[in-house]
């Protein structure tokens, strides 16, 4: 199988970056595929807090991580890394991509990119659809647009969102829904995958006593999401089999 | 040790739901059980006015009381609950039953849930009752039938959804009650279990005193109660049965 990295990124802060990573580990977990994930909120790393088997913090903007990140991805035997780029570091980093060649090697079919832009209700987040969508060359670009904050996406002016999706041809577009803010303080408390709060589990895989409810608003919406997963053959586009 | 979940539900009003969830948790006070009871109806209250020490009222519009509620359900109990399902929770209520899982979760726990339903005149009674039976199968589902509210037109009855609905294996009918005594039982004063368990003149002072009520009101009303209650003891009894034999419902 050939390597594949999917960055988890908007240069807009507090658009849910690390809870839509979540949900893609635990979405990758669920179909028995391995991940490794890079949390680049250095030094603090909010995404190993909930999955710390198979995260590592790393500095995006130090030459070292990245060769940490890209210059393993051949040789790691787990295919699949999934990094999560901290608010204001995504157009940076995919630059810094570029400039080490990583596009380079997508091109040349060494490598599977998928970019996942997680979008805010702002124009702003609009803005950044024509800066960063060009690294993806049209293909596994996804506007993902959550909808965690109960924003109503664009609805103040419907024809200005529809012009800028015309410009990002292939743009493809998953909506993430809105987790009850109750159950989503509960996980942050436990400080488990969202799947393993659902499945009333400790961390060391142990029964728990979680509130059934809770868990219940959580499993229905880790499985919406799921559902979105599917929808665009996120497996098949992370793995070849979307190469034919 | 199993125990019951039965939770009373129908789509409209005033289809004598609260009365029938009431003679639920009687009928249990009767054999000596303490029920858990609760009451969905924030705004009404009528059930939690019928047992004020003992009902927990739940609005179901909060996060917060769904916990109270579900979390309750589920946890191993030795005891009945009885839960209302307020009409104007009725898809609310089944739609967070369903999507948190609670048939599965309380089988676990050794808790059977039993849906009791009530439908009206109304064709969509029929189509939701059948829907709800046939959704949650891995509840035990009793169809109660109101003679109060009466049988549905014609074009109703010629229905799939009511000819299925009828079929139903396990039926609860509630007969007529005289309706000149009909606001007795409603006074939610008066505990039912204890009309049938101790003279009503007996009762302690400053409590509802029925003792002006005629042998006739009496008799007719105790009438009434001994054959409710029969038949919600018989129906627990299959219920159990069903329970320990592990029964499926048929498609």
């Amino acid at each position: 199988m050939k390597p594949a990295v999917l960055i988890v990124g908007a240069d807009k802060g507090g658009v849910g970056k690390t809870t839509i990573t979540r949900t893609v580990l635990d979405y990758l977990a669920s179909k028995n595929t391995l991940a490794r994930a890079f949390d680049s909120e250095f030094p603090r790393g909010t995404l190993k807090r909930f999955h710390p088997d198979v995260t590592e913090v790393v500095d995006v903007t130090s030459a070292h991580d990245q060769m940490k990140m890209l210059d393993t991805l051949t040789t790691s035997e787990i295919k699949i890394s999934v990094i999560d780029i901290r608010a204001g570091l995504l157009s940076s980093t995919l630059k810094a991509f570029t400039d080490v060649g990583f596009f380079d090697a997508v091109r040349n079919g060494e490598f599977n990119f998928l970019l996942f832009h997680i979008l805010g209700p702002s124009i702003s987040s609009l803005d950044e659809i024509n800066e960063v969508m060009p690294y993806t060359s049209g293909r596994n670009y996804f506007a993902v647009k959550n909808f965690i904050n109960e924003t109503s996406f664009f609805e103040w002016d419907p024809a200005i969102y529809d012009s800028y999706f015309r410009q990002a041809k292939g743009a493809i577009e998953i909506n993430i829904p809105k987790l009850n803010e109750m159950a989503f303080e509960q996980v942050e408390l436990s400080g488990l995958p969202f799947s393993t709060f659902s499945k009333n589990k400790s961390a060391q895989g142990q029964n728990a006593n979680y509130s059934l409810v809770l868990r219940g608003y959580v499993r229905t919406w880790l499985n919406q999401i799921y559902g979105e997963y599917d929808r665009v053959g996120l497996i098949d586009r992370l793995t070849d089999r979307a190469q034919g | 040790m199993k125990s019951y979940t039965y939770i009373i539900a129908s789509l409209h009003g005033r289809t004598g739901k609260t009365l029938l969830a009431r003679l639920f948790a009687d009928q249990a006070i009767l054999s000596g059980q303490h029920p858990e009871i609760f009451d969905t109806d924030a705004a009404e209250r009528k059930l939690a006015a019928c047992f004020p020490t003992s009902a927990v009222v739940i609005d179901l519009d909060r996060v917060i009381d769904q916990m109270k509620l579900f979390d309750t359900l589920t946890a191993p109990a030795a005891v009945p609950r009885v839960v209302d399902v307020t009409h104007r929770g009725f898809r609310k209520f089944f739609k967070l039953m369903q999507e948190i899982g609670y048939a599965a979760e309380a089988h676990a726990r050794e808790i059977e849930p039993v849906i009791v339903y009530i439908p009206d005149r109304e064709a969509e009674s029929y189509e939701q009752g059948r829907l709800l039976r046939d959704h949650f199968r891995d509840c035990h589902f009793i169809v109660a039938e109101n003679a109060l509210i009466g049988k549905p037109d014609r074009q109703v009855q010629q229905s799939d959804h009511y000819k299925s609905l009828m079929a139903h294996d396990l039926n609860l009918y509630m007969p007529l009650l005289d309706p000149m005594f009909a606001g007795v039982i409603d006074d939610p004063k008066l505990s039912l279990s204890e009309f049938m368990s101790e003279m009503p003149a007996e009762r302690r002072l400053g409590e509802l005193s029925l003792a002006y009520l005629s042998l006739e009101a009496r008799a007719s009303i105790g009438g009434w109660l001994k054959e409710m209650f029969g038949e919600i003891r018989r129906l627990g009894e299959v219920v159990k049965l069903r329970a320990d034999l592990s029964f499926k419902r048929p498609l």
